[in-house]
């Protein structure tokens, strides 16, 4: 078979379409979560917030805090919620983290299989060109 | 029976010599007659008449003898038959009776004019024959019969340099092609390799290599909220410290799984390379090979042609060869049925062109003359004119062809 850049171009082509289509979508959706995730920490935030002086009042209720109080029950309770907020918004983060590496995986591996077909193709490319230049030499000494 | 001429004398004859040599029994038959005019010639009658007969009535004895000769040539030399003594002792008179002046009638005049002129038809034919033998041993002797197979020869010879001069241009013409196919071949191959070797320089595939880990940042303690209320945060930082370090690991394993798969992309990228550079080399190979193929191919095309052309130049020379020694044999035999004597081999072998091809008949070697029997002269040999010698020896071997024929 007689050599054919033009078919080795739309390959190349489909293979940039493909990795161009698929790599668009991964960060799309990274974005996506990215966004979803900021948004539910800032909610977490907000509760953390909200329920803080709600501990305080309920301590205050029952005379276990004020300006002059300092029971040991209040300052285990806010050092327990100080630690929960912490663990919470950690494991938040972490799982944040963890799904944007996901997106990042992605993108990589889509980048190394993209590449990947790029250097076949041009290997493939290189072999038949090497025939092509054979068959030519063989018309050219009258061989064939 | 006397031979042709020889006079047979009639009863009507007046000489009482001829009547008592012959008698008077002869009638009717042909002959000269002797008859004497009844009245009696002046002395210068007499004279005149032998002037005037002496160019016929010399000849006929001369013929007779000659016949005789003939006749004794024939029969064997020397060895001469009953009869042809007889007919010799008859011409013998004859011959004294035609120089005294007897028989010179009308008739006689006659028929030794028409013997004269078979005598010069003879002569003529003779020397016609003895002019075609001597052009046949000549063309023998110099090789002549040859020099039209001698000039095709040559032909033939030019023609095959010709064509062994084409053949190996055509050779050469195909090595010139197989030399710069190769070397575009081998161009065009790099080029291809040599994109791709850029390819893969230029890109190397480890995408793995880019992507940002980070633990990412830990959570505040509270800690102004906790010492507004005189609360401590050491609890509370113990906690994200340990919040920070199972991120941190999380981090590092996953910068372990992204080094994993760099490190299996930089082995593939190698192995990449290292296939593009097998097939470089693979292609280059093969292209060597098909060169020494073609260079092979047209090597044995050169040396098929340039046999078939010996081939074909071996059988036209032994055609024409064979042409030769046909026509030779012909000539031989032309001549030896003619009864003249073959040339010495000898000589028309050193001329024989078989071993010079290309000479031509201009630069054929002179030839010494051979070794050739003289049928005869211009001359009388003896009494005996030389074409009556020629008709002798013809007519005394008239088998030689044959046999010599039936020796080949």
């Amino acid at each position: 078979m007689a050599y054919d850049p033009s078919v080795y171009e739309a390959r190349r082509r489909g293979y940039s379409e493909n990795y161009a289509a698929t790599a668009a979508a991964n960060q799309y959706s990274r974005t996506l979560a990215q966004q979803r995730g900021a948004r539910q920490r800032m909610q977490a935030l907000r509760q953390y917030e909200t329920a803080q002086p709600q501990l305080v009042r309920a301590y205050s209720q029952r005379n276990l805090v004020s300006p002059a109080v300092r029971s040991g029950l209040f300052s285990r309770a806010m050092q327990e919620f100080g630690s929960e907020r912490a663990r919470g918004l950690s494991e938040f983060d972490l799982g944040q983290a963890e799904q944007m590496r996901g997106f990042d995986l992605e993108d990589a591996r889509l980048l190394q299989q993209y590449r990947a077909a790029l250097g076949d193709l041009e290997a493939e490319k290189a072999r038949e060109i090497a025939d092509a230049a054979r068959q030519l030499f063989a018309f050219r000494a009258g061989a064939a | 029976m006397a031979p042709r001429g020889v006079t047979v004398y009639g009863q009507n004859t007046d000489n009482p010599y001829e009547q008592s040599l012959y008698g008077r029994g002869n009638v009717g038959r042909s002959g000269f007659t002797t008859r004497r005019t009844t009245a009696p010639l002046s002395p210068q009658e007499e004279a005149d008449k032998i002037l005037n007969a002496s160019s016929w009535g010399q000849q006929l004895p001369q013929w007779q003898n000659n016949m005789a000769t003939l006749a004794g040539l024939i029969s064997g030399g020397n060895q001469m038959s009953e009869s042809d003594k007889l007919a010799r002792e008859k011409f013998e008179f004859d011959k004294m009776k035609y120089a005294a002046g007897l028989g010179s009638s009308a008739s006689d005049i006659l028929s030794a004019r028409k013997f004269q002129y078979e005598q010069q038809q003879d002569a003529a034919e003779a020397a016609r024959a003895k002019r075609t033998l001597q052009a046949y041993q000549n063309m023998l002797s110099g090789g002549g019969y040859r020099s039209g197979m001698d000039t095709l020869l040559g032909m033939i010879g030019t023609e095959g340099g010709r064509q062994t001069e084409e053949v190996n241009k055509a050779y050469n013409d195909a090595l010139a092609n197989i030399a710069a196919g190769y070397g575009q071949a081998q161009q065009t191959t790099g080029a291809g390799f040599d994109a791709l070797n850029q390819f893969l320089r230029q890109n190397p595939n480890n995408p793995y290599a880019n992507v940002q880990v980070s633990a990412g940042a830990a959570p505040d303690a509270m800690e102004q909220i906790l010492s507004a209320y005189g609360v401590s945060a050491d609890p509370v930082r113990a906690q994200v410290a340990a919040e920070q370090a199972a991120a941190q690991q999380g981090a590092a394993g996953f910068q372990n799984l992204l080094d994993v798969l760099g490190a299996s992309a930089q082995q593939s990228d190698l192995s990449r390379l290292a296939e593009s550079q097998m097939a470089q080399r693979l292609a280059g190979e093969l292209l060597a090979g098909q060169q020494a193929g073609l260079r092979a191919q047209a090597s044995r095309a050169q040396a098929d042609a340039l046999s078939a052309i010996q081939a074909q130049l071996a059988q036209a020379r032994l055609e024409q060869e064979a042409a030769a020694i046909a026509r030779r044999q012909s000539i031989e035999d032309a001549i030896v049925a003619a009864g003249g004597q073959v040339p010495v081999p000898a000589a028309a072998a050193a001329a024989t062109p078989a071993a010079t091809p290309a000479a031509t008949p201009a630069a054929t070697p002179a030839v010494a003359a051979p070794a050739v029997t003289q049928i005869g002269s211009p001359g009388v040999k003896g009494g005996t004119p030389d074409y009556l010698r020629v008709i002798a020896e013809q007519m005394a071997r008239p088998q030689e062809p044959k046999k010599t024929k039936k020796k080949k």
